[in-house]
């Protein structure tokens, strides 16, 4: 090799390095400064941040904004508007839902809540009682492990990502569209979906292809796992924070829902889910239960919804609007087994036939 | 920082220093990916030592073949245990109604490759074609960190010179600096072309019911070129690495797609694969030596072999069948044809595109029962590309291609006034898809394109960019596929 080749190639290496250094370390300094995950800061004045990411973006959120009080649970929460918190209530929320949440999703999010903002005022917990049966480390989804924890060489993941950069921190610049926090994460159905035309038939086509159980669920089969799922994930930290109010409702599911656990014969286990959980929280001075599950005038319209659980945004009003008056509350255990009776009352008496009918 | 080391310690004659630290390397690289199986290999390494040693100590022919036998049964049975035990149950409840349950192992990366490099080493001392090494040599020689996960499968003759002169290497520019193009070549191979087909791959393996005649060829295609760009892509990674530290490794794959029938191919796909199985199989069975029936016996034999060398599966078997009936039959007709393969007319020149057009449908339709998780959903596939619709794409593999971050922006600034992303879609789907058969068919491979680059600053800084492009992707990048093999 002639020495002018050597030097070319020196050279040449030097420029590949340094470019690729150089480029690189813009990169990391445009995602650390932006942050578009708020991993590392709070939001910077004016950028037009999009937030859409919930397994990516509630922990920064969740870290580094200011709230007194935080929205949890599932797609049964992602309708609430924030602004009406602050109307009814006087409370500055945020909101941190995961879409079909098990309660080890709301642990591994209220545990950074709570390293953070160890004083924050109101919780507020959207309870599926189906999901508080599953196994005690099930999570919906994989999380991005370095957005969650506290190990500063696993966040290469986050500063050296094509998604982050291009989606998160070059598009907004080109193309603003911040995202309105108060709604942020609002479902896609418009008003024309909450139609019983729209759900009805999209039901039917997966009702029909599901096979009865052929015997009755025994009423206590979910209890043992929600009470190691209630002491695992969710009681320790109603324990751990007497000064924070817990406020913990069941969603109202439409008349579909209670279909399916009539179809499936675990009626009789299901409501005593709402018995168990609610008989666990109410041990807690902090805690308070409001049960909207048994809202029959709700229910049982299904123009009420857009699938057969998911119910129009005006319902997430009305549950601030209870929140702030009272309706719906069950402070003993009298409460809540009215509010079952009720809910039984309901799903046993339904003619199912004739709505279903309508499709067919 | 591997690379630093290795030159400090070579470059100043601590020789084993530099092997160990390889070594230890190596296995660092190897347990990152896979820990629990780290001692596996290991293991493997020492009792292979242990049999060389023991080959070279006696000198009867007799038990230096029965060690040589020991040695090829415990190595398989090793990749056997890891690899085939499953197949083998459920093949024995399907046939004899038994009701054993499926271990369900995970096989240890690269298991494959380590365990053939070394029946090979152990065949090579039998025959008297290795030198004498020392444990680290060896040791280096197979877990070798560029080739040990997915290959290329090197031979004792071409490694050991390399290992036995480290002695005073010192860092080569020319060597460094083509050794990391390549690299990069072979990074942007697997990351932004392998993945990019794959995600679109995927989505019509999952919707094989809602494919119509065209998006089964499609997938086909798709499939073809992404096993292509990943497989190759990584082995020019490990070239390129290896070149970085002064190792030559083999090509391994020579522009394969280019071949004009299917023996061509083999000679151009996975060529340490086919040279294995040449030295060590064909040959051994007699390879063309004992008449045409008995050669075709054994092409097919090897074909079979290869293919549950790829996968523990009737699908893999099949698709070895099908190269091993046309490479026996291209075989045959070459013996009695003369395709004129010299010949620079017009005729002959379309003739070879046609051969060559030919060639890569035949590989291509094999691919199918390589990538199918049975024969049946191949078959599905197969069946829908000659009874469905050609007259439109389905949108959800089209969609797949909007997978990639950078369409927003390639429609934001494409000019084309009132473009809609529906429409784009189908742009990216074509242009990606166009864009790899063409490199496949015409563009010189990443091997050639590193051997002829030109220390250039606009090479340099276009090759830090794409290399920067590639390490940003990574965070959304799946395994490669050769892996598990």
């Amino acid at each position: 090799m002639t020495q002018e080749v050597k030097t070319g190639f020196k050279k040449y290496i030097l420029i590949l390095l340094l470019s690729g250094t150089i480029l690189m370390t813009l990169c990391i300094a445009a995602v650390i400064m932006v942050d578009p995950f708020f991993h590392y800061h709070a939001p910077l004045e004016g950028f037009p941040y999009e937030v859409d990411n919930q397994l990516s973006q509630n922990p920064g959120m969740a870290r580094h904004m200011d709230y007194d009080s935080v929205i949890l649970g599932s797609s049964m929460t992602v309708n609430f508007d924030t602004r009406t918190f602050a109307d009814e209530l006087g409370l500055d929320a945020i909101k941190l839902p995961y879409s079909g949440a098990y309660p080890k999703d709301i642990s591994n999010i209220m545990s950074v809540i709570f390293e953070s903002h160890s004083d924050v005022d109101t919780v507020f917990l959207g309870i599926d009682v189906i999901n508080y049966s599953s196994d005690v480390d099930q999570i919906k989804f994989p999380l991005p492990e370095y957005l969650y924890d506290d190990n500063y060489v696993n966040d290469i993941s986050y500063v050296l990502n094509k998604d982050v950069l291009l989606n998160y921190v070059i598009k907004p610049v080109i193309s603003p569209q911040p995202t309105d926090l108060a709604t942020v994460y609002s479902s896609w159905w418009t008003d024309e979906y909450y139609n019983i035309n729209y759900v009805l038939p999209n039901y039917l086509a997966e009702y029909e292809s599901l096979s009865p159980r052929p015997e009755e669920l025994p009423k206590e089969y979910f209890e043992e796992q929600i009470c190691v799922n209630m002491k695992e994930n969710i009681l320790p930290y109603i324990e751990a924070h007497p000064d924070t109010r817990f406020v913990i409702f069941y969603p109202p599911y439409s008349i579909l829902f209670w279909n399916d656990c009539i179809n499936q014969n675990k009626l009789e286990a299901t409501l005593d889910e709402y018995e168990v959980i609610s008989r666990m929280l109410l041990e807690y001075d902090n805690c308070e239960i409001f049960f909207f599950a048994d809202e029959e005038d709700i229910i049982t319209d299904l123009n009420n919804y857009a699938d057969y659980t998911h119910y129009h945004p005006r319902f997430n009003v009305w549950m601030v609007e209870c929140f702030a008056d009272g309706t719906d509350r069950t402070r003993d255990m009298d409460d809540v087994n009215a509010h079952i009776d009720h809910m039984r009352e309901i799903a046993t008496h339904y003619d199912y036939d004739l709505l279903l009918g309508q499709a067919r | 920082m591997c690379i630093a080391g290795f030159y400090l310690l070579a470059g100043r004659g601590y020789e084993v220093a530099a092997k160990v630290w390889l070594v230890a390397f190596s296995l660092w690289f190897y347990g990152f990916f896979s820990p629990s199986y780290l001692l596996i290999m290991v293991a493997s390494i020492v009792i292979n030592h242990v049999l060389v040693k023991m080959l070279r100590h006696f000198d009867e022919k007799s038990r230096k073949r029965a060690i040589l036998i020991t040695g090829v049964i415990i190595n398989l049975a090793l990749l056997g245990y890891f690899k085939y035990l499953d197949f083998a149950i459920s093949n024995l409840d399907l046939i004899f109604g038994f009701d054993i349950p499926l271990r369900e192992i995970l096989l240890p990366l690269g298991i494959s490759f380590f365990t053939f490099q070394q029946i090979g080493y152990l065949a090579d001392v039998y025959q008297g074609e290795a030198k004498e090494v020392s444990f680290i040599d060896y040791a280096l020689f197979v877990c070798f960190f560029p080739q040990l996960v997915a290959g290329p499968i090197v031979s004792q003759a071409e490694m050991m010179p390399q290992i036995g002169n480290i002695s005073g290497r010192k860092p080569d520019a020319e060597k460094i600096g083509r050794g990391l193009s390549l690299f990069i070549l072979g990074l942007s191979k697997k990351v932004l072309i392998a993945d990019s087909l794959g995600r679109a791959v995927d989505a019509g393996y999952d919707i094989i019911p809602t494919l119509g005649g065209l998006d089964s060829f499609l997938v086909m295609l798709w499939y073809a070129l992404q096993l292509y760009f990943d497989f190759s892509g990584y082995c020019d990674m490990a070239k390129g690495l290896a070149g970085m530290l002064g190792f030559e490794l083999p090509v391994n794959f020579d522009s394969p797609y280019k071949a004009v029938d299917i023996t061509d191919f083999w000679h151009r796909w996975h060529k340490t694969l086919t040279r294995f199985f040449t030295k060590y199989v064909y040959i051994p069975l007699g390879g063309s030596r004992r008449g045409e029936a008995r050669t075709i016996v054994n092409v097919l034999i090897v074909y079979l072999l290869s293919g549950l060398w790829h996968g523990a599966g009737w699908n893999f078997v099949l698709w070895g069948a099908l190269h091993g009936v046309a490479y026996a039959a291209v075989r045959t007709a070459h013996r009695h044809i003369s395709t004129g393969d010299g010949d620079d007319t017009p005729a002959a020149l379309l003739l070879r595109c046609v051969r060559r057009l030919i060639t890569f449908l035949y590989v291509s339709f094999a691919w199918i029962y390589f990538r199918a998780e049975s024969i049946s959903q191949a078959n599905e596939l197969i069946r829908r590309m000659f009874t469905g619709s050609w007259k439109a794409v389905n949108y959800t593999l089209a969609d797949r291609f909007a997978d990639i971050d950078e369409l927003w922006y390639i429609v934001k600034f494409s000019g084309l006034p009132g473009i809609n992303f529906a429409f784009a879609h189908n742009l990216v789907m074509i242009i990606v898809t166009a864009a790899a058969l063409v490199t496949v068919f015409a563009a010189p491979n990443a091997g050639q394109c590193s051997e002829k680059i030109r220390p250039r600053i606009v090479t340099a800084v276009a090759l830090g960019v794409l290399g920067l492009w590639c390490v940003l992707s990574l965070s959304e990048v799946s395994t490669f596929l050769y892996f598990n093999f």
